[in-house]
């Protein structure tokens, strides 16, 4: 990943950001049209920086060297990623929070394990996702009431 | 009545050891554990107190706020995890230095520094208490806006190595600062149409997601890594040596801390943050910070406990509760039918010097429990990263949610966490966008009162005296932020000649 081009992509989302909260804020304008401040104000003044910020760090950023962006481990990056986001999906609408906290547990120790032997892998993955959901149960739950 | 010539039997009834001893050891625990900072602590407790009387009643809140706040560290040091915005600045050099090895070390700093702080905070309680209620309430909107404004220059300039990156990320951290309802006129901004945003961006979610969840992706590279193998190094102790390196800027932690504690709204998130920023710019090895300097650790930890004195100042004096956590000291004051102001120290005199007594010893309890407790956690870090890294990502999901019931709350902190991975890899600071987002609600309501006050007239933010004071303060910090990077330049230019 080139750092001089990603550094151009997240410049261009920030101002792109700032442009949409200056844009909303115009509806904001009104609420108050006899204060000399209104709800948009704050945020006209920040999104204007950005926007004045933001171009002079891509002037800086022509004139640097590029350089690659080292993203050690990028697949397990993406797979943590992705198990966490169906782990929500499936808490928020299946509840099941203990059991569906076992197997993400148990799924990432798996994957990031490097024993050999399949059945000692999932016995010992297994082992500690069981262990570490009733440290969580006994603290959360009982001792804390909270309701997952 | 002078504080000498308190009573000091009331302190050594059974009921007032218990509430301290008790309320140390569940500070602790809560704060240790992520997303349940002080403020939780305190209204968990809080049912406890309704059968005691009124001195242990306090000491048991005051004890737990003490001790959270040390507590908070806990997480932030061994798993990554910061509970509350005063332990994230202790992260960025408590988390490094416990992954060199040394979490012992790391939690003996953070826990010296913290007690160290918590006694100055106490003493600036006893002794200036009248004082410094009477400079806090002459601190008007422009002031508070001007205070923010220090803040925020001073983290923009001295975070990142890349100056503009570093102030955007003071304007994203505003940014995201103002979603939610606008707490001046009622209307909704930046929600687009989500219910779930009116309440504002979750902090604890920011918090989590920014350095935590981040801190677990960054893990990733290096599953087999194991960051302690040597089981002398997980014992919570400093040397004299490393004692006297650190001395100076536990001094100035807990001063910062007791001096921004009492000004209300501001608390120990920004003292921790407005001491680990002086600490760096002062320092001869400000590229030192965030690799692990003992000193990054010492300034934030001493500040966040010199802040619990300090905010129990306004509280006391003129019941104006600065923070979440001292607002539920007041509804625990109030049930024992005591109404704070200046009255109360004629009125409840006895009560009052036996909280200033016993928060000194809650204090002390908290050193000596703290000892011998949080070698316990440390021991996490003697597991490989593969095993780690999950264990820590379901606690930050149970972090986020359990301070807020709520599951979108995940969902942003999750979103926020992949941002910031990006984010960091591109230089970008990530200090910056935290403290901009605390302080934005304070910067921005303060300007706009400011400005209707004058009536859109400007020069109120240069025309009162403190105003002007802390403007001199403000260019002389930019001054120094000026000469510290030409050094740098100048150094780094020289370096390269050598080099070559």
């Amino acid at each position: 990943m080139s750092y001089k081009k990603s550094t151009y992509v997240s410049l261009i989302l920030l101002i792109a950001m700032a442009l949409v909260f200056m844009f909303v804020s115009s509806d904001l304008a009104g609420i108050q049209p006899n204060q000399p401040s209104s709800p948009a104000t704050f945020p006209r003044i920040v999104a204007t920086l950005i926007i004045i910020v933001g171009v002079i760090s891509f002037i800086t950023t022509l004139r640097q060297e590029d350089e690659k962006v080292e993203l050690a481990n990028f697949k397990y990056v993406i797979t943590t990623i992705v198990a966490t986001v169906i782990f929500l999906i499936l808490w928020q609408y299946l509840g099941l929070f203990y059991i569906l906290s076992f197997l993400l547990l148990c799924f990432l120790f798996y994957i990031f394990s490097n024993i050999n032997n399949k059945i000692r892998k999932l016995l010992i993955s297994g082992g500690t996702a069981i262990t570490v959901v009733g440290l969580i149960y006994v603290v959360f739950s009982q001792l804390l009431g909270v309701n997952f | 009545m002078d504080v000498f010539a308190f009573d000091f039997s009331a302190l050594f009834t059974l009921q007032a050891l218990f509430a301290i001893i008790f309320g140390t050891i569940f500070g602790l625990f809560i704060g240790a554990l992520p997303g349940l900072g002080a403020t939780v602590g305190i209204a968990l407790i809080l049912p406890v107190t309704f059968t005691l009387d009124p001195l242990p009643a306090i000491l048991l809140l005051v004890a737990v706020y003490q001790c959270a706040e040390y507590g908070g560290s806990i997480s932030s040091i061994v798993l990554g995890v910061p509970g509350t915005p005063a332990a994230t600045a202790t992260l960025i050099d408590g988390l490094p230095l416990a992954r060199k090895g040394s979490p012992g070390k790391a939690l003996g700093y953070s826990l010296t520094s913290s007690t160290i702080g918590g006694i100055v905070g106490g003493i600036i309680l006893m002794t200036l208490t009248i004082p410094l209620a009477n400079i806090a309430v002459k601190f008007g909107d422009p002031e508070f806006f001007l205070i923010g404004i220090v803040g925020l220059i001073l983290v923009g300039g001295l975070s990142s190595k890349d100056l503009p990156k570093s102030f955007l990320s003071v304007l994203f951290g505003l940014l995201l600062s103002m979603i939610g309802i606008d707490t001046m006129t009622g209307s909704a901004r930046f929600t687009f149409g989500s219910l779930s945003l009116l309440d504002g961006v979750s902090m604890i979610a920011v918090l989590i997601g920014m350095f935590a969840i981040s801190e677990v992706l960054f893990m990733l590279g290096d599953l087999r890594k194991r960051y302690v193998s040597k089981k002398e190094n997980l014992k919570t102790k400093i040397s004299w040596e490393e004692f006297k390196n650190v001395f100076k800027s536990i001094m100035k932690g807990s001063f910062i801390g007791s001096f921004v504690g009492v000004l209300p709204g501001l608390g120990a998130g920004p003292a921790s943050w407005f001491a680990y920023t002086e600490v760096k710019r002062s320092s001869k090895n400000p590229e030192d910070f965030g690799k692990g300097e003992p000193n990054g650790i010492a300034a934030p930890e001493a500040a966040n406990n010199g802040a619990v004195g300090g905010a129990l100042v306004p509280l006391l004096t003129l019941g104006l509760p600065g923070s979440p956590a001292t607002a539920v000291i007041l509804g625990a004051f109030l049930i024992q039918g005591i109404q704070l102001g200046p009255n109360v120290f004629k009125s409840e005199t006895n009560l009052i010097y036996g909280i200033f007594w016993g928060f000194l010893i809650a204090t002390v309890a908290m050193y000596v429990i703290g000892k011998y407790t949080t070698s316990l956690w440390a021991r996490v870090l003697t597991l490989q990263n593969y095993i780690l890294i999950p264990i820590i990502l379901l606690v930050t999901i149970i972090g986020v949610y359990a301070s807020s019931q709520n599951i979108f709350d995940v969902w942003v902190a999750i979103a926020i966490g992949v941002l910031a991975y990006i984010l960091k890899k591109l230089d970008f600071s990530l200090p910056s966008i935290i403290l901009a987002f605390i302080l934005g609600p304070i910067i921005e309501t303060s300007f706009r009162r400011s400005i209707s006050m004058s009536g859109g007239d400007l020069t109120v933010f240069f025309t009162r005296s403190y105003s002007q004071i802390i403007i001199g303060i403000l260019i002389l910090m930019l001054i120094a932020i000026f000469i510290s990077h030409r050094k740098q330049k100048t150094q780094k230019v020289k370096e390269e000649t050598k080099a070559s």
